[in-house]
């Protein structure tokens, strides 16, 4: 998916979620104040009621407005409250703020509560009128503190825009992570079209050199048995000469073969079998092709390790492997160690030879790629096919000097 | 949550209301700050005296001022003292805005504004809510001045 389609499939639908979550949490909360409102504004127009009662029974029992007020004072929220009579003249009043009481003429006509902005926050004010015992009539005027309500309004707004941040932070993260998924996935696409690509041209190039392989051997097949020929009829100078010719041409034919070989896709054989039964296989076949007393051999691993692998296979990579630090050394040691690490099987092939030049180790698996004078560049090629053919892989690691470490990873093995 | 709040408001405001006997009866003696009865007087200090005031909380700053006009004798309610950080001195000419009421024979004025020597103290809000118990949020708007203003 490119950067369009990205904004368009997850950033965009974010982004309205977040505007959706905006407004449908100014709303809600908008509707809580007011409907909380709302009841507190009903609440306290009852508590009033209550206090008139209260306040009619004090004044009908000869208590003076003044005297009541002390019994009222000391309640927290109650800010200022007065006793007004008939023509709202302020009877007695208290106040917890010097001298502060916000009664005007123009309140006198209010029936309804009203709230009054001040420093130390909203006051719900409330005039309601009673009477006395004795008829005569009253008024209460209170004001009481709305601090719960805006700490209670605050507090909603706090955690609503601590909701707003913490989704804007998790949107964030999860498009890094989006990004970076879709990083990754453009390159292994790539990858893969890179390794698609390679491996049609190889496979062209396979079909055409198989085809050139095949014309060749036909008249070195020919040549082959003129040769023989000639050996039997000529001369003893001329055969001599003859068998040497033969021999060169049947030279030229297995390196054909050879070349033809590893050109062609492998077909695993799998069975159940012993690592050190292969490692072991390849070093016999290595010293029976070029006995070499002076080289130390060494292989370690912990437990006997078993995979589901082609024996035959498995044997020719080792011995590519083997012949490979057989030949960068005159003398010195050659270590096989196997560790297995959750279901994996690394095998380390190390060897206190040459080694290999840095600017030349990315390139020690290209087929054909060599060093030596006599080699053809296949041995380590191969090795590498047959390990990616089991679902493997190897990676080689030298310092020029004191030797290369292959390193094979195989899926499996398991300890008996 | 919302809800045991109000329970709680109701029940502290009931708990006001049955809370009779018993209790120590304070009378509020001082006038209150009435924007009816706001007015301006422009005078000379005569005498500068501190006196108690709203349940002898503080003692106050009171300024006794002569205006210009009529010659009448007023005094003033400023402050609690140790608000007003201005040095005011006998025969300075001020200008108050305040709710003014008389007791008796003497006339009295609770500042809301004073102005004096170029400088102009904010005592009150428009409403009369004395700025010296406004808190941080009064004190910052104000400069962190006690009782001065622009």
């Amino acid at each position: 998916m490119r950067g369009r389609g990205l904004l368009l499939f997850f950033f965009f639908p974010f982004i309205g979620v977040l505007i959706i979550f905006f407004i449908f949490s100014s709303l809600n909360r908008s509707f809580v104040q007011d409907k909380t409102e709302s009841l507190v504004r009903e609440q306290l127009v009852a508590t009033a009621e209550i206090f008139k009662v209260n306040l009619a029974h004090l004044l009908e029992e000869g208590y003076q407005p003044e005297d009541i007020l002390g019994m009222y004072e000391g309640e927290k929220n109650i800010y200022y409250f007065a006793i007004l009579d008939g023509k709202k003249n302020i009877l007695a009043w208290s106040s917890r703020y010097e001298g502060y009481l916000p009664f005007s003429s123009r309140d006198a006509a209010r029936t309804a509560p009203w709230i009054l902005s001040s420093p130390v926050g909203k006051i719900f004010n409330h005039l309601s009128p009673f009477n006395g015992r004795d008829g005569e009539g009253y008024s209460l005027y209170l004001g009481y503190s709305l601090g719960s309500l805006e700490e209670m309004t605050a507090r909603s707004n706090r955690d609503s825009r601590l909701m707003f941040s913490l989704l804007v932070a998790v949107g964030i993260v999860f498009f890094l992570g989006i990004f970076e998924l879709q990083k990754r996935y453009l390159l292994k696409t790539e990858e893969a079209e890179e390794a698609h690509k390679e491996k049609e041209r190889f496979r062209e190039i396979s079909a055409f050199t198989s085809a050139v392989a095949h014309e060749i051997k036909n008249p070195l097949n020919s040549l082959s048995l003129l040769f023989e020929l000639l050996q039997g009829n000529a001369s003893p100078e001329v055969r001599e000469n003859a068998a040497l010719g033969k021999s060169q041409v049947q030279k030229i034919g297995r390196i054909i073969d050879r070349f033809s070989d590893s050109l062609k896709p492998l077909r695993l054989n799998r069975e159940r079998t012993a690592l050190k039964d292969v490692v072991t296989a390849a070093r016999e076949a290595l010293a029976q092709e070029s006995p070499r007393p002076d080289l130390e051999w060494r292989y370690s691993e912990a437990h006997p390790v078993f995979l589901n692998a082609d024996k035959n296979l498995l044997t020719q990579c080792f011995f590519n492997l083997f012949r490979n630090a057989h030949e960068a050394m005159e003398k010195g040691t050659l270590s096989v160690e196997v560790e297995t690490k959750r279901n994996k099987i690394f095998i380390r092939v190390a060897d206190t030879g040459a080694g290999i030049q840095p600017d030349r180790l990315p390139q020690v698996f290209d087929p054909f790629f060599t060093t030596k004078d006599a080699g053809m560049g296949i041995g380590l090629y191969l090795a590498r096919k047959i390990i990616e053919a089991h679902g493997g892989r190897i990676e080689a690691d030298s310092r020029p000097g004191r030797g290369t470490t292959f390193t094979i990873q195989l899926p499996g093995g398991r300890h008996e | 949550m919302k809800m045991a709040r109000v329970l709680r408001i109701l029940a502290c405001l009931i708990a006001a209301g049955t809370a009779f006997a018993g209790q120590a009866s304070e009378r509020q003696s001082a006038p209150f700050y009435n924007v009816d009865t706001e007015r301006q007087i422009e005078g000379t200090i005569r005498e500068l005296v501190f006196e108690p005031r709203y349940e002898d909380k503080a003692p106050f700053l009171i300024l006794v001022i002569e205006e210009k006009k009529s010659g009448e004798i007023y005094r003033a309610e400023i402050s609690p003292a140790w608000f007003f950080d201005y040095d005011l001195h006998k025969g300075e000419d001020v200008r108050i805005v305040g709710s003014s009421y008389s007791k008796g024979e003497t006339r009295y004025i609770i500042a809301r504004r004073l102005q004096c020597g170029g400088e102009t103290f904010f005592l009150r809000d428009s409403r009369g809510f004395p700025s010296w118990r406004g808190g941080q949020r009064q004190m910052k708007k104000q400069g962190q001045h006690r009782g001065r203003g622009i």
